[in-house]
């Protein structure tokens, strides 16, 4: 068989069919992996969040909250408040990454310790700021590691800026951010009195109307019933 | 020359793309910070060339010669969407090291390069021999690249301890090791082929 001729008709019907076929392929792939993608990312943070709250049992998970950009998922065990999980970024660092920005999840106990973190995602160079996905939580060498770290007294500061967390070896830049996250994360749960008892209303609030509803509900059955 | 077993071996070792006909240096050297890295990229890229030949082998007289690269473009493209869709969808963990450079592949020219060389000209079944031949070519030699990369820069292969992480050369990590890894190899095949 010959080429086709390169004459206006048959350049713009190949061009044109051969995109057509190939978006209807395209947007039949996307239509099949779409659900299976979301999941994956729903899964990535439901890890993360398990990840990084205390190992107790009955440990709930309830309706996840935002505050200033930053989402805060409560952690309850035995309907008692046990934890938070929070997502939190570089967004709003004064100290920014090396490369982008990254997002982390980080936990805390009652009392504002910190219980474990996971880096959702990053850019950072491989081999120098990427290593901060276990880097700070190595328990085994406590100057590195920020697990346990109580940090309403002492805000999280490597150690060239006098604080006392040991940065990653030739990736300040990185270490500096990634405490400031943890520490934005803490001190927008823990250290405003105000702050914190928003929270606990928030907590409250949505509790109640779980409540609520499952009242108004069962009101609604009943009515049913009496009809 | 057009012999299957030919054009197969071509592309693994006399015209191998990244130490023979030294295409798509970009990926070679960004993504080869560790052999595991390395080999995703290797594979990935040869799933696109192989059905990108194939179906521009298929098409070639149907698209006249004025409009044959932005057609075998969108060809690629399309592929290479397919992959990351794919990819994120089920090995969301792979995704993660190598998102950035998937959509990277469209633009390797390895992968029009062999469009236009080969595909173009050649009919399906050697264009998959050929792509295939390619791709693992192009797959060795990031692997091969990456273990030097990672076993120099962090002391570990595919992921296992070989010595002590603090006796590493950072460099081969970051991208001047990538340029000077490369060229010892790229000197040290070419004396070989020779």
């Amino acid at each position: 068989m010959k080429r086709l001729e390169s004459n206006f008709l048959n350049m713009v019907l190949s061009l044109t069919l051969v995109t057509i076929v190939a978006a209807g392929i395209l947007g039949g792939i996307y239509s099949v992996t779409q659900e299976p993608i979301k999941a994956a990312e729903t899964q990535k943070t439901q890890n993360a969040i398990i990840k990084v709250l205390p190992q107790v049992e009955g440990l709930e998970i309830r309706e996840a909250y935002t505050l200033d950009n930053l989402t805060i998922h409560p952690a309850y065990s035995n309907n008692e408040l046990v934890g938070y999980a929070v997502e939190t970024d570089t967004q709003e660092n004064q100290s920014k990454p090396f490369n982008g920005n990254f997002k982390l999840m980080v936990g805390f106990d009652n009392e504002g310790k910190v219980i474990q973190y996971s880096v959702i995602n990053q850019q950072e160079t491989p081999g120098l700021g990427a290593k901060m996905v276990n880097w700070f939580n190595d328990t085994e060498r406590p100057s590195r590691s920020i697990i346990g770290r109580e940090l309403n007294n002492e805000p999280l500061k490597v150690s060239k800026d006098g604080g006392n967390v040991d940065a990653i070896t030739a990736a300040t830049i990185t270490s500096r951010a990634f405490l400031e996250a943890v520490q934005h994360a803490h001190d927008l749960i823990f250290n405003d009195k105000e702050q914190t008892q928003v929270i606990t209303d928030i907590i409250e609030s949505t509790t109640d109307t779980a409540e609520q509803t499952t009242e108004a509900e069962q009101t609604t059955e009943k009515e049913a019933e009496n009809e | 020359m057009n012999k299957p077993m030919n054009v197969f071996t071509n592309g693994l070792f006399r015209e191998n793309p990244t130490f023979g006909l030294v295409l798509g240096m970009c990926p070679t050297l960004a993504t080869t910070t560790s052999a595991v890295n390395g080999m995703s990229m290797g594979l990935a890229t040869l799933f696109v060339l192989v059905c990108s030949n194939v179906v521009i082998s298929l098409l070639r007289n149907l698209i006249p010669d004025k409009v044959h690269i932005p057609a075998y473009i969108v060809v690629i493209a399309s592929f290479v969407t397919m992959v990351q869709l794919l990819m994120q969808a089920y090995v969301p963990a792979i995704y993660e090291t190598l998102g950035l450079f998937i959509p990277l592949i469209v633009v390797n020219c390895i992968v029009l390069g062999r469009a236009e060389a080969f595909a173009a000209k050649n009919n399906a079944g050697l264009s998959a021999l050929d792509g295939l031949g390619m791709g693992l070519g192009f797959t060795l030699s990031l692997t091969i690249l990456g273990a030097i990369r990672e076993l120099l820069g962090t002391g570990t292969c595919f992921g296992l301890p070989v010595f002590n992480e603090q006796y590493g050369m950072l460099i081969f990590v970051l991208a001047p090791g990538a340029f000077l890894a490369l060229a010892y190899l790229m000197a040290i095949v070419n004396k070989i082929r020779k």
